[in-house]
């Protein structure tokens, strides 16, 4: 819950503008209310393991919540472009979100492209209508971005988790 | 295929939910609108069209000559293909002339010049008339539509206009409706044009008479598609609190049979709609999928119905990122938050809580002058004198405000929206 800074009336967490007086809560709107959120567990420590952050990942694994599937892609085979496949094309997307609801979702066509680079992997929107968020902030067009294993990223408003394996 | 028959685009206020103890509110801005390759090449369907016309004693004078001249010229801009007729009612109603494909339009216009104010308001006379000629035409081959104009209360028939209103839009037929003055039921005329996702409008000088009727010819005159819905399969925890239409005008929505009914899309503006859900709890680490189907009626096209999808999906996590919040969807929030004080004071003075009505009217009018709506401002500073000195508000000062807010709605997307080329303003 927000108590709005005005007239003291409280509100449900989320809402932009006080129902009794008006005022703008948007400065607390912001921030969702963390008086009442649970605590996340802490992750546990990593034991008996050594992660060797200079060798480069070789297998692109996303995770898609809509409904709980794991795909694993290959990362040295070039760029694995991210978008919906028509019938008959003879370059089909890697990742063709037309089999989780792409177009609902406004997946464009060809939406974004991720690839793997001496820098490591990148991931670049390709001027996709409805934009690619890369934990959340929406990536200017044509502009290659890193990729870190666990980002969340949007494709319109299909979300993606990634893992660099 | 569908896909390309509509555009959708949806905002929202978050792009992550918190997994809270206590519910939450999230906002979803949506815009539909014609593709931009069929915007330009589709064919708009001929009108038919009824004119329910209030000839009560208390439209004689300015009122009815101005509503009068108003028909005439609506007649006057009809084209040829459209089909037009006008009903008058009192205690009950009369077919001024029935429904008319149009080609000589002198004669029509010598009808509407006679018509005499005398005798009460039966609204349901006059709609039920009206329909019977509405019906005369082919209904899918039209855009058909029923413009109300009154000045005062129905007595008695309410419940059985807005059943007819029901069994319209199911016919595929909407309704708009106008006051005139002060003396009308708001809510009555709110709840007669829900069905079919229709407009009412308060005209709260006969001058401005000619305008409405103008306005809403015009955009039926270019409605791309019809009786077009909303259906909302929610997941469990995700309820709608309230939703509103924008644009081409504000409107308040209601649900009936789990669907929304959103009316027309005309010509190349958007059909916009701001929904208000409340996010009961959910944990952490959950996935809130929310789909929204629209349905409409295109003409022209090969199947009759067409569905198109669009999902939203938010993460619930324990400490949600920041995004910035679209500016439209914020300032739409804004005046629609300012809409639903002015309708608190209604049912505060209602309830004869005074006191708690003039302290929120002192403060809707701080919050219109904040934001720099210097009318609307005026309107409520002279309403919270009178709460003070009378303990009433006028009826006249409540339409203001509420038809004032709600044109602010509509206007408040007509600037800084990043495709807003072609959003419609209020007038």
């Amino acid at each position: 819950m927000i108590i709005c800074r005005e007239c003291g009336h409280t509100e449900f967490s989320g809402s932009l503008f006080c129902s009794e007086c008006g005022a703008s809560l948007l400065e607390l709107g912001g921030e969702v209310a963390v008086l009442d959120a649970p605590r996340a567990p802490k992750p546990p420590p990593l034991v008996g393991q050594t992660v060797n952050t200079a060798e480069l990942p070789k297998m692109l694994m996303v995770f898609i919540p809509l409904n709980s599937q794991r795909l694993a892609l290959p990362l040295n085979k070039g760029r694995l472009v991210v978008g919906r496949g028509t019938a008959g094309q003879e370059d089909p997307p890697a990742l063709d979100m037309n089999l989780y609801h792409g177009a609902e979702f406004g997946v464009s066509r060809t939406h974004a492209v991720i690839q793997m680079t001496e820098q490591g992997v990148i991931i670049t929107d390709l001027n996709s209508t409805n934009g690619t968020f890369l934990n959340n902030f929406r990536l200017p067009p044509d502009l290659p971005y890193p990729l870190q294993n666990g980002d969340e990223v949007q494709f319109g408003s299909l979300l993606v988790h990634i893992f660099l394996l | 295929m569908s896909q390309q028959l509509l555009d959708i685009t949806v905002q929202s206020s978050r792009a992550q939910l918190g997994a809270l103890e206590t519910a939450q509110v999230l906002y979803l801005l949506a815009e539909l609108r014609p593709p931009k390759k069929q915007a330009a090449a589709y064919a708009a369907l001929p009108l038919n069209l009824a004119l329910v016309i209030d000839r009560s004693t208390s439209m004689k004078g300015e009122r009815l000559s101005r509503v009068k001249s108003a028909a005439n010229l609506v007649i006057e801009k009809l084209g040829v293909g459209d089909a037009v007729s006008l009903i008058t009612y009192s205690d009950r109603a009369e077919v001024v002339f029935p429904s008319t494909q149009l080609a000589d339009r002198r004669p029509l216009q010598a009808k509407v010049m006679g018509i005499q104010a005398s005798g009460g308001t039966e609204i349901y006379q006059g709609l039920s008339a009206g329909m019977r000629e509405l019906t005369k035409v082919a209904l899918d081959q039209h855009v058909s539509h029923l413009i109300l104009l009154t000045d005062g209360h129905t007595y008695g028939d309410s419940a059985q206009c807005l059943t007819l209103a029901t069994e319209a839009a199911a016919r595929g037929i909407g309704f708009s409706a106008f006051g005139i003055g002060s003396e009308w039921n708001d809510q009555f005329l709110d709840a007669l044009v829900a069905p079919s996702g229709g407009q009412s409008g308060f005209i709260a000088e006969p001058e401005q008479i000619l305008h409405f009727l103008r306005q809403r010819i015009k955009g039926l005159g270019a409605v791309y598609a019809q009786n077009v819905r909303l259906v909302a399969k929610l997941p469990e925890s995700v309820e709608i609190r309230e939703a509103f239409k924008l644009t081409p005008f504000a409107q308040p929505l209601s649900f009936a049979n789990r669907e929304l009914a959103l009316g027309a899309m005309e010509g190349r503006s958007p059909l916009s709609l701001l929904l208000e859900l409340t996010i009961h709890p959910v944990p952490a680490g959950r996935t809130l999928t929310m789909p929204l189907q629209f349905k409409a009626t295109i003409p022209g096209q090969e199947k009759e119905e067409v569905t198109v999808n669009s999902m939203q999906q938010f993460a619930v996590v324990s400490k949600p990122r920041e995004r910035k919040m679209p500016e439209a969807l914020v300032r739409a929030v804004q005046v629609f938050n300012m809409y639903r004080m002015n309708e608190k004071i209604f049912h505060d003075v209602e309830g004869g809580n005074i006191d708690v009505a003039t302290k929120r009217m002192e403060s809707l009018t701080q919050r219109f002058r904040e934001a720099g709506f210097t009318q609307l401002a005026q309107h409520a500073s002279a309403e919270t004198q009178r709460l003070m000195q009378t303990g009433a508000i006028s009826l006249e000062g409540h339409k203001q405000l509420k038809y004032g807010t709600r044109t602010l709605m509509t206007s408040s997307l007509g600037m800084g929206l990043d495709n807003g080329d072609g959003v419609v303003g209020s007038s």
